[in-house]
């Protein structure tokens, strides 16, 4: 955000009109630690949204809903790897064994690639 | 939450969860439950296509997903109430489970507890190899569930590191997504498996088998682009785009662990008495979990012989 506020300045000082500041969407970070309720645990999200009680990566205990989520966020991760890091899912003891294949077709069905 | 409470609850559903299922509907219990956290029931034949499946227990030959289809019909035809898409979390007590599912949480207490949950092969990290961390690296139950549940691209020159049963699925499984095999390493002297299987595979599908040499390095940045391993010879890169880790088999072990069941450090295994009970009275281990790796008729027959032996 600092970065932007001094490009910001910097097309401003050259003389660019840069119109209205529009409101960014908000961003909400996944439940990733272990100090709050993580999704899996959540009776109420669950019965609300039935997926987030579907562990899809039985390692670190990901649900679809979690990656559902990551794939429609502001920012959806582009490739397996940005999706590890958003959500642990793959990143678990077996690295993969059990989920990697359902994984990438969640990502893949969702515009995402290998 | 949900509470519950059944005779038996199983977890896992691969041929010893099954098995014993079918075997405790047999005996006379009646209210049995078998667990399974994957979408569907079965365990691995249901990913693994080729033959050889049902000798020993149901004495004729058939590939993995109809052995599973037969053993899952079996056991919804005998009564056994199978819930799929849920997983046992941790314990709530000595024989109460706690699970999740798309239905919620849920607390099971039941008379005996079975554990089937298998096992899996080790990957790349626990096997610590060095070199970068590019896409194209699986072990063969990935590979099997991108190839045959999923119909994913896969690649067009695949190495595989082991030479035992499973590694000659692989082959088999590369060559339905239409990769070759180009070579299959092993750090021993000999492959692990029968000799016809490997006489049979090598001549169909033309790989050459490197005894002797061990993987160094994995080479690639987006996508393998090949492997560095040592030779009697010395060092030599073969290039591929696909690595595949096979067999070196470990028990999925967690939630014995996490139950506190006393464990062989050797197996990783539960230690369990003749009557497959763990250190917990009333909680029994079978299947793959206990000295992996053993055939899916092996683990059934281990099943079904659990509860006519001591129940």
């Amino acid at each position: 955000m600092a970065i932007a506020e001094h490009v910001r300045e910097l097309l401003t000082s050259s003389g660019l009109e840069l119109g209205q500041q529009s409101d960014l969407p908000a961003i909400h970070l996944p439940a990733l630690g272990e100090s709050g309720i993580r999704p899996y645990l959540n009776d109420a999200l669950i019965s609300d949204t039935p997926s987030y009680g579907e562990i899809v990566c039985h390692c670190e205990r990901v649900t679809r809903g979690e990656i559902d989520a990551a794939m429609i966020s502001p920012i959806p991760p582009r490739d397996q790897a940005a999706l590890a890091r958003r959500t642990r899912a793959t990143l678990g003891r077996c690295q993969g064994f059990y989920c990697h294949a359902e994984v990438r077709a969640l990502l893949e069905n969702a515009g995402g690639a290998l | 939450m949900k509470v519950s409470g059944v005779d038996l609850l199983i977890v896992g559903s691969g041929p010893a969860g099954l098995a014993a299922a079918i075997a405790a509907k047999q005996s006379g219990l009646s209210r049995v439950r078998v667990i399974e956290r994957e979408r569907e029931a079965g365990g691995v034949p249901r990913h693994s296509f080729h033959t050889g499946y049902g000798v020993r227990d149901l004495h004729r030959v058939m590939n993995g997903p109809r052995y599973a289809a037969r053993y899952i019909s079996q056991t919804i035809n005998s009564g056994v109430q199978i819930s799929t898409s849920t997983t046992a979390i941790d314990w709530a007590d000595e024989r109460t489970l706690a699970l999740t599912s798309p239905s919620g949480l849920e607390e099971v207490t039941a008379g005996r507890i079975i554990l089937a949950t298998g096992a899996r092969e080790r990957g790349r990290n626990a096997r610590v190899v060095a070199g970068t961390r590019p896409a194209g690296i699986y072990t063969t139950g990935s590979l099997q569930q991108s190839v045959y549940l999923h119909h994913q691209e896969i690649g067009s020159r695949a190495v595989i590191i082991g030479a035992e049963h499973v590694s000659f699925s692989a082959v088999m499984t590369l060559a339905h997504a239409n990769v070759d095999t180009v070579a299959m390493l092993t750090s021993e002297a000999h492959h692990q498996s029968y000799f016809p299987l490997h006489w049979a595979t090598a001549l169909r599908y033309r790989y050459a088998l490197r005894t002797n040499t061990s993987l160094l390095e994995i080479l690639g940045r987006d996508r393998v682009s090949g492997v560095r391993v040592l030779t009697p010879k010395g060092e030599e890169v073969i290039e591929c785009d696909t690595v595949v880790f096979t067999a070196d088999w470990i028990p999925d072990h967690e939630l014995a662990r996490k139950g506190g069941l006393q464990m062989n450090d050797v197996t990783k295994s539960p230690i369990v008495n003749h009557h497959h009970e763990t250190s917990r009275s009333g909680v029994y281990a079978i299947g793959n979990l206990l000295l992996p790796i053993k055939s899916a008729d092996q683990c059934a027959l281990e099943g079904s012989s659990l509860l006519s032996k001591n129940w």
